[in-house]
């Protein structure tokens, strides 16, 4: 019987999926558990987001691994909370940038390059996210502004998480539970 | 709700198809960004209480517009404090403040109507009648049914936590971060990476490796009342509109 063969393996795909939701639980939970707009649970929450993101691209090495991750975490809250549809092309725009970034500065074999293309999909993540925050609260700057000191601290856990997420992924590679 | 079960109720929302639920609001999602008219936000906000009302959900619609009147009056004191700093920043009028919060209040409304109406077997299935591409649908199915069997991983490594050194206190998120990484991520990431390989092994022998085309078992058929609240959110749109256009 001749097996049809697809540039994502079932497993992989599984594995983004299981990451979309395991982040969307961990930050969540996170939040609750530090009251929401606390300076710290914002940063934790972020070392978390940007930690588990290193591990699912050190786990699935292949381009479009971002790309993919945040359009299935853009479907799911289109889903259940039907907004996102705007948020979402710029997103996959910045997805496929960092994909490109990590592939022209050494690969998905190469950690420095997968963190250089964490930190720009952050920025460009938050950055965007503002943009359409500044669409729907254009009325009402001072609401930006609370936005933008709240997504800079959220940020330093995102600069944290680079570092944390790094010496994870490390530690699983290390324990054969990442196959290199 | 216990487990996978889901009861909507005996009420028109939960009669809706979920496409026509899920076109409404993400078309309401995309127009709300354009109205910045008093009269046309009230009118949207008046209808989506309307909408999501049948639901009885009351102690969650509170709890969403307490969150949105907080940051209304946190918006207030703030925007009086950047007053005392300097003019251009100081309090514009308070309807204009409230512009965003109606916008945020009505999206609420449409997202818990939503989903609450439709639970997970009833979004799931709307993914496969969207014949989506096997990359997108495969995962997505992964995150709607596997959310449960995270949150009851998340429990284990809880209970374990609780043998070993008593009951975990979450504040130790905050005071000690590196011990709560090490006792709560740690393990739910091995857990997740692990489930994965299980989870794919299963999806194959299972058939859902989207190899073949699914169909879905229980559709959802079209009726008369999807056709009403197409038209009825059609009228909603060009009122709205109207009232936008009036005031430019």
């Amino acid at each position: 019987m001749k097996t049809k063969k697809f540039y994502w393996e079932t497993r992989e795909l599984v594995i983004i999926g299981s990451f979309a939701a395991l982040i969307k639980i961990i930050s969540f939970l996170v939040s609750i558990a530090g009251g929401g707009m606390n300076p710290l649970a914002l940063i934790a929450k972020n070392v978390v987001a940007t930690s588990l993101l290193i591990i699912l691209i050190s786990s699935v090495r292949k381009f479009g691994v971002l790309t993919l991750y945040v359009a299935i975490s853009g479907i799911i809250i289109m889903l259940t909370m039907g907004r996102g549809m705007m948020l979402l092309p710029g997103l996959l725009i910045a997805g496929i940038l960092c994909e490109l970034i990590i592939k022209f500065t050494g690969g998905y074999k190469s950690t420095r390059a997968i963190i250089m293309g964490v930190f720009f999909f952050d920025i460009l993540f938050r950055v965007i996210s503002l943009v359409l925050g500044f669409l729907f609260t254009r009325e009402n700057p001072q609401l930006m502004i609370m936005a933008v000191v709240v997504v800079s601290i959220g940020y330093v856990g995102c600069l944290i998480g680079l570092g944390v997420g790094s010496a994870f992924a490390k530690e699983l590679k290390h324990a054969g539970i990442i196959k290199v | 709700m216990t487990g996978m079960q889901f009861h909507a109720g005996d009420n028109y929302l939960s009669k809706l198809n979920t496409l026509t639920k899920l076109t409404i609001t993400l078309f309401f999602s995309v127009l709300i960004v354009f109205v910045k008219n008093e009269t046309a936000l009230f009118i949207l906000f008046g209808a989506s209480v309307f909408y999501v009302a049948p639901l009885k959900r009351w102690k969650a619609m509170v709890i969403g517009y307490g969150i949105i009147l907080f940051m209304y009056l946190s918006s207030i004191l703030f925007s009086a404090l950047l007053g005392l700093i300097a003019d251009r920043f100081g309090a514009k009028e308070n309807f204009q403040m409230l512009v965003p919060f109606l916008r945020v209040s009505f999206m609420i409304n449409l997202s818990l109507a939503l989903t609450l109406s439709s639970g997970v077997r009833r979004l799931t299935n709307v993914l496969k009648t969207l014949k989506l591409p096997r990359f997108i649908f495969l995962p997505t199915i992964v995150v709607f049914r596997f959310v449960p069997s995270f949150m009851n991983d998340i429990k284990q490594i809880h209970q374990n936590i609780k043998l070993r050194m008593g009951n975990p206190n979450l504040g130790m998120m905050i005071t000690r971060p590196r011990l709560f990484i090490r006792l709560m991520i740690v393990p739910a990431v091995v857990r997740a990476l692990r489930s994965a390989e299980e989870l794919s092994v299963a999806a194959e022998l299972k058939g859902i490796d989207g190899v073949d085309n699914m169909i879905n078992s229980t559709p959802e058929l079209w009726s008369w009342r999807d056709t009403v609240a197409f038209s009825l959110s059609l009228v909603l749109a060009a009122t709205v509109l109207y009232f936008s256009m009036e005031a430019v």
